[in-house]
């Protein structure tokens, strides 16, 4: 019961300040524990048995389709510059980035665009605006459909730049991280360009950590592709122009550290001796414990700075990119590939294989799901993304994103059962031990009952908009309440108080329904006019009347009036009634004209 | 109710922790003081826990079922279970049923529900029952009526033997009597009440003094001895509830500390009689029960860990100055009830600062220049 806070305190405290006592090589010596935290189970070892997986392989063939979302990244959707029925080569760009801030979109196989505006199914879940892929699939975001041809074709004549990053200028190579498309790919989307752009930057860190149970994709990575981390990680500092570049890796992750102590080691023994103190680049090992591996997190366990409240790092001088995004830079500037694939974990005790791939981004995640061995019987549920902060893939054609660094296909082992009903959670005991393992030093329950009561003041006071949404408090609370989603919708209540805009986008939409009601109440006249002429016609012919063409309720036979009165009073009663609704029809459409030109 | 009308989304990781889970490891700890008890002074102590727990669940499943709330759902938060067995370890053993049933309902009801039921309460439930019962009723509740004893000298039984086991029900259920074998001499125990320092204070410090130069012997049975055992279990379970992090060290530690130093400061060679010793104030009274577990009741005692030191040193000066200068009978509720009136305060006092928030100093001084 108590594995989160018993090892927490000898892997937190103890082993890092005994291996540091002894003199350890990596142990930073500026190391700052990080406030609270847990130390679930890491089940990573799951996923770390085979090697990474390339994606066109005889293993793991390409999807029928790729769907390819608009924006996946933080900032404006990118704009369409295909349309249905092209045939685009890999790498293509399909969708360029919108503005400054934006990012571009490259096919990552070639084939034919079958849609350019496939509807995703919204996520169910009421998801923070602020992590704006989520918001963009919860707004039936629309994707480019990619029908693949197989060939896997590179555009003829297209020549893959390749010459030394060493001796391109800054800006050149900014320019090359713009055009392939890279925004970060630890899991908030933040195009990579825009970071790279800041100015007076002192400290580089490359996000190793990885701290969530079941996700091994850096740690893959960094087993496997050490060398390209690290040049990337040098081309980022080559660009941003900081002093040092250090490398934080979970000190858990044995095999990835000898893989990147390896390559830096190799690197300082070719500099220039004179040279050697100047690259600054070293490796750091951080204690696993979750969430370290968030920016403001591992910037504070590295360097001991806090990042002020709704700043960026880079306002501090310092830049956090994590070993993924390192390696697609590597990769967009050394040979020119734009991010079309990324490492993804398929892992979770409902697959049969689970294992590290490499592949296409939009691939549907029910063709990753067939490739590893889907067992449906033990499948609670597909989370893209880790158990503690992924979100759920309730359609399994839900693609996989850039910033998608695990498919976790849960079992009852692995992940709470899916909740079928609405489930009663008991009363806060204000057992505090929520305040004990939050990363941000809140206070949760005091959030919860502000959050609970819509005190939006008191939320704000006591930090709600610092909450990260890593979910410790989540885990730990014996009532289980579920924290996060109280937080998630107060700061969405709030934010959308606080937003005009959104308040008059809700008024149009008001008004517009107004409108359609009050024309449909002229038609609704103009239908029984019409009807009425009918009869007019009918008795006018001679036709005996029903009582179903008279009146749309049938009357019950007993008490049947008109049936007594005879056909001249009949029509003189239609005719009353055809005067009555011409006078209703003509008052509402005066009321509507007025109305819009009122509008007007 | 708590009905989650969202969609649960993350974090989808199991919960660690349950309420049940939370309680039955609270009743675990408590289970090695329970068993001291019973060797020390007899079933009655086992009479009283039945008493208040098949009461206490019958009165919380009423009151569930009055507050219109699924009975089963909240019942099997075990709470009540938990307030149940402090107040029997409160409550004298002797002691008639009558006792034990108006407690726990005083406990349930006044101390619990009237308040918005657990998680609400201002007050410690077991805490406020035991004072309530001291006020109302305190002969039963001083009076310490115990089958094997050092009052009985004459005639000592053993209390866990089939006739001490009969003397205690005949204690609890007074009828019983009538059907006893020999004539049934009720004779309060002079050693055994609630706290020693009542008798240094009052009535016999001679008696204390004469059987602590006798020597102490842990496991002779009597009350001589008992206190000390007992308070040595409260710690062991104290210390399993820490292991177990349930319960957090700064409560229990700044109590004990503050009581220590305290007794430690005032404490003179020759003047035991008036001012105790500092082992006297930890291990011959209540204070252990309390520190470790009726101070850190979650519930009533504030959560910031700054605020959890306030509230235990006020505790502990409480306590300590009850039982030295005040005049009441026990000083541990007392010294508890008093400071759980000033948690929210010190909650909000002492709110923790959020990462990347100026410090509590810093506030203190920008707000300190804007009025200067």
């Amino acid at each position: 019961m108590t594995h989160l806070r018993r090892s927490f305190f000898i892997t937190k405290y103890l082993k890092p300040w005994v291996l540091r006592l002894t003199g350890k090589a990596g142990w930073a010596t500026t190391l700052h524990a990080l406030p609270g935290g847990i130390a679930p189970a890491s089940h990573k070892a799951l996923s770390l048995q085979q090697k990474i997986i390339r994606m066109p392989s005889g293993e793991l063939g390409l999807p029928a389709q790729l769907i390819l979302p608009l924006r996946q990244h933080l900032g404006p959707d990118s704009a369409l510059v295909v349309s249905v029925g092209d045939y685009v080569y890999k790498n293509q760009l399909i969708a360029a980035a919108n503005g400054e801030k934006g990012v571009g979109l490259h096919a990552p196989s070639s084939g034919y665009i079958s849609s350019i505006n496939y509807a995703l199914l919204p996520m169910n879940e009421a998801h923070d605006p602020e992590r704006s892929w989520q918001q963009a699939l919860n707004r039936h975001q629309t994707a480019i459909v990619i029908d693949t041809d197989g060939k896997h074709a590179v555009q003829p004549g297209l020549l893959a730049a390749n010459c030394d990053w060493r001796v391109r200028s800054p800006d050149e190579l900014r320019q090359a991280v713009f055009d392939a498309g890279i925004c970060g790919m630890g899991g908030a989307g933040f195009p990579t360009a825009i970071k790279l752009g800041a100015s007076a930057i002192k400290t580089l860190i490359i996000n190793g950590a990885e701290c969530e149970p079941f996700i091994t994709a850096d740690e893959a990575l960094m087993r496997e592709h050490a060398a390209e981390v690290i040049e990337g990680a040098l081309i980022i500092q080559r660009i941003c122009g900081a002093q040092s570049c250090v490398i934080g890796i979970e000190a858990d992750k044995y095999q990835a550290i000898d893989a990147i102590q390896g390559v830096i080691n190799q690197i300082m023994s070719e500099l220039q001796p004179a040279n050697a103190g100047q690259a600054g680049l070293s490796l750091t090992l951080i204690p696993p414990i979750y969430p370290s591996g968030g920016e403001k997190q591992l910037i504070r366990i590295m360097t001991g700075i806090q990042v002020a409240s709704g700043k960026r790092p880079v306002e501090v001088g310092v830049l956090c990119h994590s070993v993924a995004t390192a390696r697609a830079v590597y990769k967009a500037v050394s040979a020119g590939e734009p991010l079309t694939s990324r490492i993804t974990t398929l892992t979770g005790h409902a697959l049969k294989t689970a294992v590290n791939v490499e592949v296409m981004i939009g691939t549907p995640v029910s063709h990753l799901l067939d490739f590893a061995g889907v067992q449906h019987a033990q499948l609670q549920r597909v989370l893209v993304g880790g158990p503690l902060m992924g979100y759920e893939a309730s359609d399994l054609d839900t693609p996989v994103l850039k910033t998608s660094n695990c498919l976790l296909a849960g079992s009852e082992l692995d992940i709470a059962p899916a909740v079928t009903q609405s489930k009663p959670h008991r009363d806060c005991i204000r057992c505090d031990f929520c305040a004990t393992v939050c990363p941000v030093k809140l206070q949760p329950q005091t959030l919860y009952f502000a959050a609970r009561h819509q005190h939006h003041d008191a939320s704000v006071e006591n930090g709600l908009f610092d909450c990260i949404e890593c979910g410790a408090c989540a885990v730990v609370c014996p009532s289980h309440i579920p924290l996060v989603n109280y937080y998630r919708e107060e700061k969405a209540v709030i934010r959308t108080g606080n937003d005009t805009a959104q308040q008059a986008y809700w008024q149009s939409l008001f008004e517009k329904h107004q409108q359609r009601l009050s024309v449909n109440a002229i038609d609704q006249q103009q239908r029984k006019l019409d009807k009425l002429q009918h009869k007019l016609e009918a008795i006018a012919v001679g036709e005996p009347l029903t009582k179903t063409a008279l009146t749309k309720t049938p009357v019950p036979p007993v008490v049947a009036p008109t049936a007594s009165k005879s056909t001249e009073q009949i029509k003189q009663e239609i005719e009353a009634a055809v005067a009555r609704t011409r006078a209703k029809k003509a008052e509402l459409q005066k009321k509507n004209d007025a109305t819009q030109d009122a509008d007007k | 109710m708590n009905n989650v009308s969202h969609k649960v989304s993350s974090p989808f990781l199991k919960p660690v922790y349950s309420v049940p889970g939370v309680m039955a490891t609270v009743l675990l700890a408590l289970l090695p003081a329970a068993v001291c008890y019973t060797w020390f002074f007899g079933a009655g102590f086992l009479i009283n826990l039945l008493i208040t727990s098949t009461l206490g669940l019958l009165l919380e499943a009423l009151v569930m079922r009055a507050r219109g709330k699924p009975v089963f759902f909240y019942l099997g938060d075990l709470s009540i279970l938990v307030t149940a067995a402090l107040l029997s370890f409160a409550l004298p053993p002797g002691s008639p049923w009558w006792i034990a049933t108006s407690g726990i309902f005083i406990a349930c009801f006044f101390g619990k529900h009237v308040f918005g039921g657990l998680g609400h309460n201002v007050f410690n439930p077991a805490a406020l029952a035991y004072v309530s019962l001291l006020i109302l009723f305190p002969l039963q509740m001083t009076g310490w009526y115990l089958p094997g004893s050092g009052s009985y000298a004459e005639a000592p039984i053993d209390p866990l033997s089939a006739y001490g086991i009969y003397t205690s029900l005949q204690l609890s259920f007074p009828w019983l009597r009538d059907f006893a074998l020999t004539p049934f001499p009720v004779r309060p125990d002079g050693f055994a009440t609630a706290t020693p320092l009542i008798e240094y204070k009052f009535a016999a410090p001679a008696r204390i003094l004469m059987a602590e130069s006798d020597g102490f012997t842990l496991w002779e049975r009597g009350a001589r001895t008992g206190w000390e055992m007992l308070s040595v279990s409260f710690t062991l379970g104290g210390l399993f509830l820490l292991w177990r992090g349930i319960i957090s060290w700064h409560i229990p530690f700044t109590v004990v500390a503050v009581v220590f130093v305290l007794s430690s400061l005032f404490y003179q060679p020759g003047q035991e009689a008036i001012f105790g010793s500092p082992w006297l104030h930890l291990f011959s009274t209540s204070t252990l029960i309390g520190a470790f577990f009726i101070a850190t009741d979650p519930a009533s005692s504030p959560s910031s860990a700054l605020g959890k030191v306030i509230y235990g040193a006020l505790i502990g000066i409480a306590m300590y100055s009850i039982r030295i200068w005040g005049s009441y009978l026990d000083s541990v509720a007392l010294a508890i009830l008093a400071v759980n009136m000033c948690s929210p305060l010190i909650d909000q006092l002492t709110a923790r600062t959020p990462l990347g928030h100026p410090s509590r100093f810093k506030r203190w001084l920008s707000a300190w220049k804007k009025t200067a």
